[in-house]
């Protein structure tokens, strides 16, 4: 008897404790993330939001979310501006000032009119947080005109302004919301977006719904889930067995498998990520130019598109062929085993053994082909694998001889990458770049100059300096994806791999 | 007895302070800052001594531990680099799921574990004894995430029957909890197994038996009590263990508990968050060990006369 007790009070507590909920939140009865209503709409993201603050974008997930509660003033969207909360902008002649006109019935979810000030406070808010140097640099004031025009004056022509203003942290606040509840803003947060937070169960799910006097454009979806998932295969299942809708950038692997599933379309397309080799140009053997250049001359970079990508991304140009200024030329160094070897033997460093420096992130299925391929010059090629944090502390103290990562060019605009890459700073040092003298003048000639077609070839003329140097070499541009459940309308690619507006998406 | 748990609970302050120095020494000298990390492998050197110095990150060592012990001692452990949230709301976010899961598996496998241990022993070299022998071999043998992703195939995408992820309902649980609660149940079996038969060959027993005494109450009665008292130790030992967070059972199922907090505060270089769940655990670990001990005690009155004389 007193057996039986025993076992059935295990039973009863065992059931009681799995029967707790999580985390007190209250449910709708529905399995998790099934969103098959054709209302809703549940996409997998990886980590939990730290906070609903736009500005501040630790984890994918931050950025997500952010761009569905939060409004930015323009997106770029399949390759197009959109208004979102600006209705329309407009540059003086040299490109130095650009006016934002806003939506003149946009509000808050509290029911606040959105205006100027809340533009001009989330804007110098922004550029006040750490990391932000180089856009404060650029920006020189922010005005309010009147109520619903905002003026941003820059300090050098810079069209591309644009691109920045729709990236994560330029999101708009509610200035009195913020300055009233503090760091609270960002647990119940009151955005603009096309989505208002409904619950959040942390490290599960949170949930939005469409805000009900939102003026924007918006498509039928009501019901947004975002669905903390952090294995991919585990995703993956969910997507198959309906219980998700959406994955943002599978992994090739996975790609494959769902490619055999008559439930599930896969949208992909090269992004705004590059593999990258850089070879330290101030010390060591890689000194030497000739030894750059012939390790250039001998990557296989259509092997490593095979192999790493699965045929999926695209051979680099140096650049990415959608971005502002870009000529159309190719940057890169063709695969040409002989001529590496002629450079080698130029050098004198045939026979010679490099190490190459990669991290957990990145891997070494890339360093690997690469090895391979300086094996066939006669260079052999040691792999490290570091700690991220040990292999970043290297790279900015140009503790490398040769330094792998893969990183994204979150602004599609050469001017702003070729500027961010290669200009030298006072007192610090990039060791894959062309000597600072020599390069910093051009790229400021180059990022004062308002005429387009003039600023592209000062570019060029950039970019071929930076080839000829073989300080860094873009390999692959990574594929982006989107795997979704059929039925799913209007989807779009962001070659960031974040940039998603839900609201312009339909079943 | 009351002085003796007094004493334990006394020892856990030096305890705690070591933990917190290694740990602290480690992130502290490991390469890396956080600054970083969150800005990314390429960002600007300046921009990175800037949210070092925001973060307190830039102080030396030494200043940075006895400010960061003294604050803890006032009840302020600190704000998450992540997300600038007291680090201790985080912990009991996660505490909870990870404490759930973590009871749930320890139940299951000592529900699964002892009784099996103890018809092995009992049908020592039968046909029932090899087979939760090779069953027990094969389940502390294989490895957790391959067994959650064999189970979410089996029963969430064939057949249907159960969720992949998530912690919605109670069917919800069942994956988790089982791919958790297999090892510890395999060696509660084998290791009540071999305390049993060493316990059933005392000469205790065989009196036991020799004056007729039926063989359900020998074993329940007799050698069960005795024999438990090393599973008892090992119990609060994996208890501890599976509190701590199980990352990749917590990562498959899509779990939020400490495990992954910890493991994506160790990633980022958290130093806040990452201290405040290792005090968080080494506290709670102790505490496990001192309740083991006093149902130890309770169970074997060898062991409670020695704390009593102490």
């Amino acid at each position: 008897m007193k057996k039986k007790r025993l076992l059935a009070l295990i039973l009863a507590g065992s059931m009681l404790l799995a029967g707790c909920g999580s985390g007190g939140k209250e449910k709708d009865g529905k399995d998790s993330g099934n969103s098959n209503s054709n209302d809703s709409l549940t996409v997998v993201v990886p980590t939990d939001v730290g906070k609903f603050n736009p500005q501040y974008t630790m984890t994918h997930a931050d950025i997500f979310l952010g761009y569905q509660i939060y409004e930015h003033l323009v997106h770029f969207v399949d390759g197009e501006w959109k208004g979102q909360l600006a209705d329309s902008w407009d540059f003086n002649d040299d490109k130095t000032v650009v006016t934002f006109h806003l939506r003149e019935d946009a509000t808050f979810h509290s029911g606040d009119p959105v205006t100027a000030e809340d533009v001009k406070y989330s804007m110098e808010t922004n550029l006040e947080r750490p990391g932000m140097a180089a856009s404060k640099e650029k920006i020189l004031e922010i005005n309010a005109v009147d109520e619903h025009t905002v003026e941003v004056k820059l300090a050098y022509p810079r069209e591309s302004i644009l691109f920045e203003f729709a990236t994560p942290t330029w999101g708009i606040m509610n200035k009195s919301y913020c300055e009233e509840k503090g760091e609270d803003a960002f647990i119940n947060p009151d955005g603009s977006g096309a989505y208002k937070l409904k619950s959040w169960n942390k490290g599960s799910s949170i949930e939005l719904e469409a805000y009900e006097d939102y003026t924007g454009e918006i498509g039928n979806i009501k019901n947004l889930k975002f669905e903390i998932i952090p294995d991919q295969s585990t995703a993956v299942i969910a997507l198959e067995n309906g219980s998700v809708d959406l994955i943002v950038n599978a992994t090739a692997a996975n790609i494959t498998l769902l490619q055999e599933n008559d439930k599930v379309e896969i949208k992909s397309g090269p992004s705004h990520t590059a593999s990258k080799l850089f070879m330290n140009v101030r010390s060591g053997q890689t000194a030497s130019k000739e030894l750059r250049q012939a390790i250039a001359y001998a990557i296989d970079r259509d092997a490593i598109n095979t192999v790493a990508y699965e045929g999926r991304g695209e051979v680099s140009t140096g650049t990415f062929s959608d971005f502002m200024y870009y000529s159309g030329i190719d940057f890169s160094y063709e695969y040409n085993v002989d001529k590496a070897k002629e450079l080698v033997e130029q050098a004198g460093l045939s026979g010679t053994t490099l190490t190459i420096k990669t991290s957990e992130n990145y891997g070494s299925e890339v360093p690997t082909l690469i090895q391979q391929n300086l094996a066939e010059i006669g260079i052999e090629l040691k792999i490290e694998s570091l700690e991220a944090s040990a292999h970043s502390d290297d790279y900015l103290n140009g503790n490398y001889e040769l330094w792998y990562a893969a990183n994204s060019s979150v602004l599609p605009d050469v001017s702003e990458e070729t500027y961010k890459n290669y200009h030298v700073p006072e007192n610090t040092d990039k060791f894959f770049a062309p000597a600072d003298d020599f390069i910093n003048d051009k790229l400021e000639a180059a990022k004062n100059e308002p005429d387009a077609d003039k600023k592209t070839a000062l570019y060029d003329d950039i970019l071929m300096d930076v080839k000829d140097n073989a300080g860094q070499l873009d390999l692959v541009n990574a594929p982006s994806n989107l795997v979704y459940k059929k039925g799913l309308q209007n989807v779009y690619l962001d070659p960031n791999g974040m940039i998603y507006c839900y609201q312009y998406f339909n079943w | 007895m009351s002085r003796y748990v007094l004493k334990r609970l006394l020892m856990m302050i030096p305890i705690i302070l070591i933990v917190s120095f290694i740990v602290f020494s480690i992130l502290s000298l490991t390469p890396g800052n956080p600054g970083q990390i969150i800005l990314g492998a390429t960002a600007e050197k300046e921009d990175v001594d800037a949210l070092n110095h925001e973060l307190g990150y830039d102080r030396p060592f030494l200043e940075r531990y006895i400010n960061y012990i003294s604050d803890a001692l006032h009840g302020d452990f600190g704000l998450s680099y992540s997300n600038r949230r007291p680090v201790f709301e985080e912990i009991f976010n996660a505490f909870p799921i990870s404490l759930k899961l973590s009871l749930l598996a320890i139940i299951t496998a000592v529900v699964l574990g002892i009784p099996l241990g103890v018809l092995s022993a009992v049908k020592q070299y039968s046909i029932v004894d090899n087979i939760c022998t090779v069953l027990a071999m094969v389940f502390a043998s294989v490895p957790g995430f391959w067994l959650s992703l064999m189970l979410i195939l089996l029963f969430s995408l064939k057949l249907e029957w159960l969720p992949s992820h998530g912690m919605d309902t109670p069917l919800h649980y069942i994956l988790p909890v089982f791919t958790m609660s297999v090892s510890s149940a395999a060696s509660f079996m084998r290791l009540t197994r071999t305390s049993m038969l060493e316990t059933i060959r005392q000469d205790y027993v065989r009196t036991a038996r020799s004056k007729g005494v039926p063989e359900k109450v020998v074993i329940s009665r007799y050698a069960l009590k005795n024999a438990l008292l090393p599973v008892i130790t090992v119990i609060g030992s994996y208890f501890g263990i599976l509190l701590g967070g199980t990352v990749l059972t917590e990562s498959v199922f899509a779990l939020p508990g400490l495990g992954t907090v910890i493991l994506q505060a160790i990633r980022m270089k958290n130093v806040p968050m990452v201290m405040g769940a290792t005090i968080f655990l080494a506290s709670m670990f102790s505490i496990i060990i001192l309740v083991t001990d006093i149902v130890c005690a309770f169970v074997d009155p060898r062991v409670r006369a020695m704390y009593s004389k102490k």
